[in-house]
This record gives structure tokens, sequence and C-alpha cells, in this order.
């Protein structure tokens, strides 16, 4: 049913710059893909080609195999939904949303008949006879699509949807949005530059940058596995913490064991998330919490010792129930992260170091996981990640593994 | 309830409002309008009163001022339908695409505006006689266009065409390219999207265009006595009979006349802003 989209070798110079270098990419039938980047990525130009409004130089797009690069936009069966939404003011909602029969010269009986199940499905049932301007933005937003979904399209694509939002209505519209993907199952591409959108809503997100695809995959893999820095910085803060992989240990250039790694060897840099790092109270601890800042759910601490500060973020319940302060001594344990760099050519994953005399208890499990991974699925992964996670979220959970003792 | 004066007052000739300066400015309005236009108007309407309805009927209902009127109105309508058409066209490459020229393309728009219509009426009728360039390339089928009606539509097409432009080039450019590509993504093909997209937005003021280029060819005169044949019911207008009326000393005659004009000018103008008043509002503002 769903429509196969594939992308090959697509190039576009604009003015003398590589728009988009050499794209490959495939979207899977009823997947819902982001196109992720900072602006000058070229995620829009790659979407207006899919859609048939920009020509690439060279390459193909094929839906379900058959080249669609030949072919007015009109004609390629792909709805189109525009950042600003593009509305006509001059009709009603009704007769947006029936534009696309219309011209199709459908009987006016099928497009009413079509029209009102569409408002339904977007839930502006008793607004069919307004006026786009008498609409508010996420209304707007909810005709666009009705109004895309009208001619039944084999693929549907977005340009910034949420970008003109506010924040409630944004949060609103994505899970509404992503329920409906759920129920039609439409092949689904669409563009934004806020990555908690991107994780939020897609099954796989693309991430580009410089008119390259970076990465492609799944959220938690592209989380948790950034292939380079400039992934894993956009995709959300980290630490960078110069260091040196010696033996299978990592160590820290500011002088202290960071965790250990399993190949390389040389210098790099380490990525550490805030929050795969751990805190515990320790007047005699090597660290002090130099900064508080507690804001709503998670609080984050600002950590440092000579040369060398960090951010981590927990829990605001959990930071109370530390008793964290201000210029206190902490001991801090690196949970995660990933190492890049000159010591090995693919990033190394970044592992606890044992702590002291009291191995982690979660360390035997993690490895073996590890060792699994040539069988790589995606499922699979996912699931892997989630374990992972959840281990290294108890082996955080200082307090409980005292009480255990 | 301290609002509730305020708000009882819904009979008042005027809204509350706290912006400062109403009535000097409306005062300095009421002046100026009337000594410019009021006053004149209202001397011409009084002595044409003065012929009484039969003076002013006998004055009015003659086959030559009748005949004169038709072609006044019937070539001031033509020329500013065609100059929404062209004019359309025109205001579109203007506002749309940038190329070299565009700017002296751009001052030549505004000509019509500052040109004594004299000369342009002179300039016209050389053009279009049947030994001018344009003349010359026409005669040989049997067109001419200099001393005939047909130099009158050209006549006020050239008057009129700065109007239709500069009324419409503002809205064009106003208009979101992104509405035509959702039209083109919806199907539509380039009919389509120019008939039910870019049309209604601009239909309006195309309606303004055509009443202010409708206004001027009405009103015309230096241009058209240069170029039309003059011969009375076929291309004579009205205008230059009330000069040849007053020319003749023939006072009441030429304000009869004048009064006619003014009447089917009003009507004409009223209804055409009615039209536009109606399409403004079926398009939700």
């Amino acid at each position: 049913m769903s429509t196969r989209i594939e992308i090959e070798g697509l190039h576009r110079m604009l003015a003398g710059q590589m728009v988009l270098d050499n794209i490959d990419l495939v979207v899977q039938p009823g997947e819902l893909a982001a196109l992720l980047g900072p602006s000058g990525s070229g995620k829009t130009t790659l979407l207006r080609m899919i859609a048939g409004l920009d020509r690439p130089d060279r390459g193909a797009v094929r839906f379900d195999g058959e080249d669609v690069l030949a072919r007015p936009a009109r004609e390629r069966g792909v709805g189109f939904v525009f950042q600003h939404y593009a509305l006509f003011r001059h009709m009603t909602v009704a007769r947006n949303i029936g534009f696309g029969l219309a011209v199709r010269k459908v009987p006016r009986g099928r497009i009413e008949e079509k029209v009102s199940a569409l408002l339904k499905l977007v839930q502006l049932e008793f607004l069919g006879g307004r006026y786009p301007a008498q609409l508010s933005g996420g209304q707007r937003q909810r005709v666009a699509l009705a109004r895309a979904l009208a001619i039944e399209p084999r693929v549907l694509l977005l340009d910034e949807p949420f970008g003109a939002l506010d924040a409630v209505v944004r949060r609103d519209l994505r899970r509404w949005l992503r329920r409906l993907h759920r129920e039609m199952h439409i092949t689904t591409v669409f563009v934004t530059h806020d990555q908690e959108e991107a994780f939020e809503l897609a099954d796989r997100v693309v991430v580009m940058n410089g008119g390259r695809i970076r990465q492609s995959g799944a959220p938690m893999q592209l989380y948790r596995r950034p292939v380079d820095p400039f992934v894993c910085r956009f995709l959300g803060e980290a630490n960078e913490i110069p260091c040196r992989i010696e033996n299978g240990f990592v160590i820290a250039d500011a002088g202290f064991l960071l965790g250990r790694a399993e190949m390389g060897t040389g210098g790099g840099i380490a990525y550490v998330r805030p929050h795969q790092i751990a805190l515990r109270p320790n007047e005699a601890g090597d660290w002090r919490v130099a900064e508080l800042t507690a804001g709503g759910a998670m609080s984050r601490v600002g950590v440092a010792r000579d040369g060398l500060s960090l951010e981590a973020s927990l829990a605001s319940e959990r930071a109370l129930a530390l008793g964290l302060q201000a210029g206190m001594g902490v001991e801090v344990e690196i949970a995660g992260g990933m190492v890049m760099g000159d010591a090995a050519d693919a990033p190394v994953t970044l592992l606890p170091a044992p702590h002291r005399d009291r191995p982690l208890l979660t360390e035997r499990k993690i490895e073996k996981d590890e060792k699994e991974e040539p069988s790589f699925s995606e499922e699979k992964e996912a699931k892997r990640l989630l374990s992972v996670i959840r281990t290294y979220d108890s082996s955080r959970d200082f307090e409980r593994r005292d009480k255990n003792r | 309830m301290e609002s509730g004066r305020w708000m009882g007052r819904r009979g008042a000739w005027r809204e509350p409002s706290v912006l400062p300066g109403f009535a000097p400015s409306l005062a300095a309005t009421l002046l100026w309008l009337g000594l410019l236009v009021a006053a004149p108007l209202a001397v011409m309407l009084a002595t044409a009163a003065g012929l009484g309805w039969s003076g002013f009927w006998a004055l009015v209902l003659k086959p030559r001022v009748l005949g004169d009127l038709s072609v006044s109105v019937s070539s001031a309508l033509a020329a500013s339908a065609i100059d929404v058409v062209f004019g359309l066209v025109i205001a579109w490459v203007l506002a749309r695409y940038r190329f070299a020229g565009r700017r002296a393309i751009d001052a030549l728009i505004d000509l019509p505006f500052a040109l004594p219509t004299a000369v342009a009426g002179i300039a016209l009728a050389t053009i279009y006689a049947k030994e001018g360039p344009i003349g010359a390339v026409l005669a040989p089928f049997g067109v001419a266009v200099a001393y005939t009606r047909a130099g009158i539509v050209v006549a006020l097409m050239f008057v009129g065409l700065p109007f239709i432009v500069r009324t419409l080039e503002p809205v064009i450019a106003e208009l979101e390219a992104e509405q035509e590509e959702a039209a083109e993504m919806l199907g539509a093909s380039g009919t389509a999207t120019f008939l039910r997209v870019l049309l209604p937005p601009l239909a309006p003021a195309l309606l303004t265009g055509f009443a202010l280029a409708l206004a001027r060819a009405l009103g015309e005169y230096g241009s058209v006595i240069f170029i039309a044949g003059n011969k009375p019911m076929v291309s004579e207008i009205l205008p230059l009979l009330i000069v040849t009326e007053l020319e003749q000393f023939d006072v009441p005659g030429a304000v009869a006349i004048a009064t006619l004009m003014l009447a089917a000018s009003f009507l004409l103008l009223l209804s055409v802003h009615g039209i536009e008043a109606w399409v403004r509002r079926r398009h939700g503002g």
C-alpha cells in the first residue's frame, strides 16, 4: 500500500555552492522520517526535490522504483504542507480542503463528502465555513494538513510543520500527528531543526549538515551512537573532555580515570551527556559542586576540579534527596559516552570504570550485550539500548546500592 | 458601569477615540474639499438648476449630445477594460521578476502621468496617422486608428494604464509564491492556478485600478482631441462638445452638458465601487 521513496546520488549546486552533495536515502513504506539539521544544511531543498518543487543537477528520486523526476510536481501524488501553510485566503476552509479535488473535476457531492470526513479527521467539523484569517495557527496547520491529505497522496511531506506555533500547541499537534500517522500509515517525511521534535515524532531521523547526510537511523541509535562530533553535539548537549585511550582505559588529559574502552589507542575527545554523569556527595571527593540550577523536573549541576568543569543533570527530586549544594564535595562517575578522535577510526563507546572497591553491578551485563552486536537489528538495538539505559540509571543510584550492601 | 456612558453613545455621529486632533483635522478636510471640489461644482449645479427641468432636458436631449455621450462612455469603458488586461501583465512582470532594464520600464509607466496630455495626443496622432510608423503598417489591412473612434480608445488607454499598473503592483508583490506552489502540489494546472488562486485576491485591486482609469478616461480631453476625428456622434467626445458650446458663448448649453457628464461619471464610478466592495466582502477581507 504505502510508497517507498528512494533517493540516489542527488546533487544540487546553487550560486557556486553545494546545496546537496551526493544524497542517498531510502524511506521505507509507511515510515515517518525526519530530516534534521541546522539552517542551510540542505534539508528543505531535499524535501522540495522529493516534491518536485526543485530539480537536482543529477541523481534519481524514485517512488516504488519508478523514476518521478521526469514528472511535474502536480503529477507526483505528493501532499505538501508548507511552513506557513499557504492556505488560499479567499477560500473558506472547506473550499481550501476541497481544492485538490475540485481541480480534478471530482463531482461536487463527492467533494463535500470527502471534505466533511477530513474536517472530522482534523477535528475542525464546525469551521468549514470560516476563512483562514479567522483561524488560530494550530487550526490553520490542521487545515493545511487536511488539504494535503484530500488528494490521497502516496507521500506526505511537511516543511517545518510546527515552526510557527507556540510551545504548547506545538506539543499537542506533534502528538496528534503521530497518532494520525499511526492510523493512516502513509510514508511521511518532515523537515525540522528541532531535535526534540524529530525524536518525538520520527521512526527514523536523518541528520544533515552542509548538504550531506551525516547519519541516519532510529532516534535512540543516533543519540547513543553518534558517528561524529557534529551529530553528537547537534542531538543534545555533551561535555567534551580531552582524553586518551591506553590499555583499555580512558584517561582524561586533566589526569584522572574516565572509564574503559574495548578498543582504540591514542588521543581523542570523550563526549559525555549531562545525564550520563552520576554524582555522590563525599567531602573527600575530588570534585566540587560549582553551580546548581534547579529548573522544573531536571536540575543541572556544574561540577569542577582543577582544570576541568563538567555539567551533569539529574532529576530535581534526586538532587534534593542527595542534598546537593553549591560548594560541597562530590564523587563523579561517568556512566557512559563516546570517545572520538585519533584513538580509533570509528567512535568508541566509553564504559564505566569499576568503582574503586565495588565493581559496578551492571558491568558484566553490558559486556555481554556488546558482544551480541554483529547480529544487528534495529528493534534489538532499541531494546538493548533501553536495557543499557536502565542499568545506567540504576548504576547511578548509589544510595540504593549502599543500602543493599 | 463607568463605561456605560460611552457605550450608550452609539447614536453619536462620531466613534469615541483617544486620538487627539479630530476637530481641527476634520475642519481642514472640509474647508479644503469645499474650496477645491465642492464650490466649483456647486456653482455649476446652481447654474444648471437655473435652467429649470424643461430647459435642462431641451438642451441635453439632442442627438449630438447623446451621441457624443455614448462615444465618451463606451470609449472610456473599452480603454479601461483593455488597460486592465495589459496592466495586469505589466504589473506582474514588474512585481515578480528582476531583469536588466526593469527600472527603465518602471519609470516609463509613470510617463503618462507627467506628460502634458496635448503632447501625448499629438505624438499618438503622428504615429497612428496613415503616414506614421504604426499607421503605415496598419493601413494596408484597412485599419485606421488616427481620426477614428479607435484613436480615442488608444489615447484613453495611454492615460489610463499607469493607474492599473500602480494599483496592482503592490498587491501582486504581496502574494506569496507559496500559494502557487501549494496549488501546483494539489494538482492544479497553470490556468487553474491563475484563475482560482491568483486572480481572486487581485480582483478588488483590479476593480480599483479600473475605476481610477475609467475616471481619468471620462474626463480626458487634451490627448483625445488631437487623435480623434472629432466628427459629431462618431468620433467626438462630450468634453469637446462642451468646449465648442463655450466657444460659441452658449454657457447654458455647456453647463447642461457638463451636468449630464457629471451625473453619468458619478453613477459609473459609484457602481464600480459598489462591485468592488461586494468582491472584497465576499473574499473575507
